[in-house]
């Protein structure tokens, strides 16, 4: 049995609105990000590892793989529009000051909450967000959750796995 | 040695021509030779020989004026001083001057109010003397002017006033351009105390500025008098006057070649220019007139950006661009704020190239400090909002010995507490700072000063924050400040007044209530008695205090009713409170803190109905912050006003047995964010037929759109599309806040439980599918505080399970895992034993679940074992059908 968190009843009612059949060839690509290196971050030396073993799952389905120089904000933005499962490996930040800059650390810089905000992503089915921080929220946020997970949700992702740590 | 006044003459005049001569030089000479200048004079000076020491004294003067070092003011100021104790009769009224003029400069300098009283006192040594009296009085009047600004001393600022009136006639023998600095000195200050009752003197102060131009015709003061007409123009437009007088102003005014031509070039950025491009930006904000607006912003961004790339003089480039930032952040009404953050990054690198002494510099931080603040309050941006507070360090000291200064302080301290994401430790120590800097201001003020009540009156403001933040304010302070305060006469002009007897009321009430004071509870009706003769016809900047006094009125009432004990009418209270929120007039914010005290006041007088009633409304208001700016961080920041609001009127509605009503509360009032932001993406499908393009079109212009002006026409046209649509048959409630009877068909893939901390006990609402009934847990043994400890103690364990794991994989450290984890897991199943037992288990049995296997443990150690331990632990259940059973939570513990 697995539960599941979701920001408002809304949300989850607007996600069950349209079937959540298994997903198909058909319903578009997928997309998996990995950095195990980052500038001024702790490594993360399974990221790669993780990245490579979701990549010969999905293999029959031609995954496209951005890692290092390639995996930058302005290629994932680019690529998000047209896919369907986004898999994310990378260091996620939950801003305690600002939670519209929070977002994902990717090479040229971080994939902002605000950004993320912007696409409209009605093909997205699930968003794998293995990355810290990305469903957590913080005790002076007001009643509202406004994190990465929630946002993948209003863009379009019909199911998000995302981290409360 | 005695010294003639034929003599002193001479060798002024000669020392003029040195001067001169060395100031003529200036610009091309370096500090060296400035030095070498110096130390030729120097060597001519005898000891108790006048001319020669003056000669020294004013070269070093005209050395420290062209920028060089501030040590050459020091010694000149020495000299001076010596020379002007021991100055003959003749000579004293220049010696006067002399010194005046370096102290005043000393006074820019450091900006210690001292050389300004030291100015002031000399000047009262000298008789009358004819030739150099104007002069005099014109340095006297500035004096005061600076003294009354600085200290907020309005006798002073009319002292000059009385002054230069006397002055005036004498200029028609004269062409004394000190004088048109004084005057527009004054005048400038006037226009800062602007207020509507004062508009007669306003037009006065226009007229006579221009009169002063045409009769002087002074081209190089042309500029300052004509940056006083525009100020005073904008002064009168914006306390009400015709905007046709603005145009007028900027037509008859800027017909001339050379104004337009020193306009367009903005290379000399002055108070004419930033006046005149506030005048412009004030015409097109009343009358919506794009090209007045536009004009504006291309000159304050060209100004800024020329300032910023222009070689002058550091401490003048920030007195320009401290204007500029007064004019850029007009554009903050507009929504739109790129105009004053440029402003204020160019004002920032400023400040960082500034080689002005401390005490100067600090007063150039204390105005990026407060642009910063303003920044936040119109864009929620934390970022100015950290910077702004970290910023109020560096003026800490001076603040408090200047109430002025310390009233700023204790300002932007409250302001960043009341902004939220802090802990409460940290909120009590910004106040406590902030109290500190009051008392210690306060301990240096007579009680007759003007700085007094305003004195008082922050700090009354600071403890009472600290009681609404529930930080155990010093009560017996507290009191005494709110009745020394009740005892002063008030100050001000009427709308002045009438929000202070207002704070004071409102603070004496709160005492009333939470000290049991009868007194307080009797001199706060006496005060509403009084205030309410007058309220009918006043206002406060156009907002009716009516729904204040409903509050007042009614606060009185409930807290009667406590401290004797008796029960008051509902009904009556009742009334009031309808009445306070009937009036729909002013900023939202202020009616959402309305409403969060009179729940606050109807939950201390167990009043229930009336604190859901204050919820209700208080919720229902919560989209409207939407149209308080045009992005999401405003909204965000708006909402900080009523952190916990949507928590605390869930658990009133579930002690009311409102079940249904707590979750269509908890919906609302935690999806104001997203649910403004997803009324663009509406599906189609959802939209009558004939609305669908008009609904489209309206959205989109909504969320293309940057200009404010454009956006709040397109918000209005969208509200009014969304209107028609309503009208529909089967689409009355399109994009209204969900019902229950809507909401509970998220339940129909599995159970939903949502999960309500609070102080007294966990509340749980379980809906088990759309058709069943939701129903209520009160689990009383787990309270807010007890999950806040069992959440860091989670987080502790899988920071401290992740540092290994990461370690070990970069073998950086050989970690003996198994040890570690052993150590974790007895601490695991301590924290994971508590929420089932506490939480989990009462949930799953209360909707005849089964448990059917637990292995919790199994999965603790895998590679990603504190993901799976996360997750875990509230999904162990299941409802025996073999279904899935996902159970979402509105919100993490």
């Amino acid at each position: 049995v697995v539960s599941s968190y979701t920001p408002t009843l809304s949300a989850l009612i607007n996600a069950q609105a349209s079937p959540m059949d298994p997903i198909a060839h058909s319903d578009g690509g997928i997309l998996v990000v990995s950095l195990p290196d980052v500038t001024g971050l702790p490594p993360l030396p399974n990221a790669e590892v993780e990245a490579s073993v979701v990549q010969d799952l999905v293999s029959a389905a031609n995954p496209s793989a951005l890692t290092g120089e390639r995996a930058s904000i302005s290629n994932v933005l680019t690529q998000l529009p047209g896919i369907s499962v986004f898999h994310l490996a990378c260091h996620g930040h939950q801003s305690q000051d600002d939670p519209l800059t929070s977002g994902f650390s990717l090479h040229d810089g971080r994939l902002t909450l605000e950004q993320l905000m912007q696409l409209h992503l009605p093909n997205a089915k699930l968003a794998y967000l293995s990355a810290c921080e990305t469903a957590s929220t913080d005790e002076y946020q007001p009643d509202e959750a406004v994190n990465l997970a929630a946002t993948m949700l209003f863009v379009g992702f019909k199911s998000v796995i995302a981290t409360m740590w | 040695m005695a010294v003639t006044g034929a003599d002193a003459a001479r060798e002024t005049s000669s020392v003029r021509n040195l001067s001169d001569h060395l100031r003529g030089r200036a610009n091309s000479s370096s500090s060296r030779l400035w030095s070498a200048k110096i130390a030729r004079v120097r060597t001519e000076v005898e000891v108790g020989q006048f001319s020669s020491q003056r000669a020294l004294a004013r070269t070093l003067f005209s050395a420290y004026s062209l920028g060089l070092n501030s040590e050459y003011l020091s010694e000149a100021l020495i000299i001076l001083r010596d020379l002007h104790g021991r100055a003959p009769e003749e000579s004293l009224a220049q010696d006067t001057l002399d010194l005046g003029e370096a102290l005043f400069a000393e006074y820019r300098r450091t900006g210690q109010v001292k050389h300004l009283e030291d100015m002031l006192a000399i000047h009262a040594r000298v008789s009358t003397h004819r030739l150099l009296r104007t002069s005099l009085d014109c340095q006297h009047a500035r004096a005061l002017i600076a003294r009354g600004v600085c200290v907020q001393e309005h006798g002073d600022l009319q002292r000059a006033k009385e002054l230069i009136s006397t002055i005036e006639p004498r200029l028609a023998d004269s062409s004394s351009s000190q004088l048109l600095v004084a005057c527009n000195v004054y005048h400038g200050t006037i226009w800062r105390d602007h207020n509507p009752h004062n508009i007669e003197q306003l037009r006065l102060i226009q007229d006579h500025s221009r009169d002063l131009l045409n009769r002087h015709g002074l081209v190089r003061w042309r500029s300052e008098v004509l940056g006083c007409c525009f100020l005073v123009c904008n002064a009168i437009c914006s306390v009400g006057g015709n905007p046709d007088e603005m145009e007028s102003a900027i037509l008859t005014e800027c017909n001339d070649d050379a104004l337009q031509t020193r306009a367009k070039s903005v290379m000399d950025p002055s108070d004419m220019l930033c006046s005149l491009t506030l005048l412009y930006f004030n015409l097109g904000s009343r009358r919506a007139e794009a090209f007045y607006i536009a004009k504006a912003r291309e000159w304050v961004e060209q100004m800024s950006h020329a300032l910023t790339n222009k070689a002058m003089d550091p401490t003048e480039t920030l007195h320009s661009l401290g204007m500029c930032l007064y004019v850029a952040r007009s554009w903050l009404i507009l929504d739109d704020n790129v105009v004053f953050e440029d402003t204020i990054t160019h004002y920032r690198k400023a400040i960082g190239r500034s080689p002005c002494p401390h005490p100067i510099r600090h007063q150039y931080l204390l105005g990026l400090s407060l642009s910063l603040f303003m920044l936040f309050q119109y864009t929620g941006s934390m970022s100015a909002l950290n910077e702004g507070t970290a910023l109020s360090q560096n003026f800490r000291d001076i603040a408090s010995t200047s109430p002025p200064l310390a009233i700023v302080l204790a300002r932007l301290l409250s302001e960043r507490v009341q902004a939220g994401r802090l802990r409460n430790a940290a909120k009590h120590g910004l106040l406590r700072r902030a109290i500190q800097v009051l008392q210690s201001a306060l301990s240096q003020t007579r009680s007759g000063s003007v700085h007094y009540s305003p004195l008082l009156q922050q700090l009354s403001s600071v403890y009472q924050l600290q009681g609404d933040l529930g930080l155990s304010p010093d009560r017996a302070e507290h009191l005494a400040i709110v009745r020394i305060r009740s005892s002063l006469p008030f100050d001000g002009d009427l709308p002045e007044q009438l929000q202070t007897k207002l704070d004071l009321i409102y603070a004496l009430l709160e005492l009333a209530r939470e000290a049991k004071d009868q007194a307080a509870l009797q001199e706060a009706t006496l005060l509403l008695t009084d205030i309410a003769k007058t309220s009918d016809v006043i206002a406060w900047d156009g907002e009716s205090i009516r729904p204040d006094l409903d509050l007042l009125h009614g606060s009185s009432h409930i807290i009667r009713g406590i401290l004797s004990g008796t029960t008051v009418e509902p009904a009556t209270i009742s009334e009031m409170f309808v009445s306070s929120m009937s009036d729909i007039s002013g900023h939202t914010i202020d009616h959402l803190s309305r409403c969060l005290k009179w729940a606050r006041l109807a939950r201390a007088a167990a009043e229930p109905t009336l604190e859901m009633q204050a919820y209700r409304h208080a919720i229902g208001l919560l989209p409207r912050l939407a149209h308080l700016g045009g992005d999401i961080s405003s909204r965000l920041k708006a909402l900080h006003l009523v952190e916990g609001m949507a928590t605390r009127a869930a658990v009133l509605a579930l002690s009311m047995n409102g079940v249904c009503e707590a979750i269509e509360l908890l919906e609302q009032a935690r999806g104001v964010v997203w649910s403004q932001s997803l009324h663009p993406r509406v599906s189609l499908e959802a939209i009558p037929q004939d609305h669908v393009a008009s609904f489209t079109q309206a959205t989109d212009s909504l969320r293309m759109s940057s200009d404010a002006t454009e956006r709040r026409q397109y918000a209005a046209e969208l509200e009014f599309i969304i209107g028609r649509i309503r009208k529909v048959e089967g689409y009355e409630r399109f994009l209204l806040p969900c019902l229950y009877q809507e909401l509970r068909a998220c339940a129909a893939h599995g159970f939903i439980v949502l999960v309500i901390p609070s102080d007294t006990a966990t509340h749980v609402v379980v809906i088990a599918s759309p058709t069943s009934s939701p129903v209520h847990l009160r689990l009383s043994a787990l309270k807010l505080g007890r999950l806040h400890s069992l959440t860091a103690n989670l987080k502790s364990m899988s920071d401290r399970c992740r540092d290994s794991e990461v370690e070990e994989a970069r073998g950086m450290k050989k970690v003996e895992v198994p040890s570690v984890k052993a150590a974790l897991r007895s601490e695991y199943v301590d924290v994971l034993g508590e929420l089932w037992t506490e939480l989990v288990y009462p949930i799953i049995t209360s909707v005849n679940l089964q448990v059917r296997r637990l292995r919790l443990f199994d999965a603790l150690f895998s590679t990603r074992g504190i993901a799976l331990v996360r997750s875990t632990t509230l999904m162990v259940v299941s409802d025996g059908t073999g279904r899935r059973a996902p159970n979402p939570r509105g919100r993490d513990l």
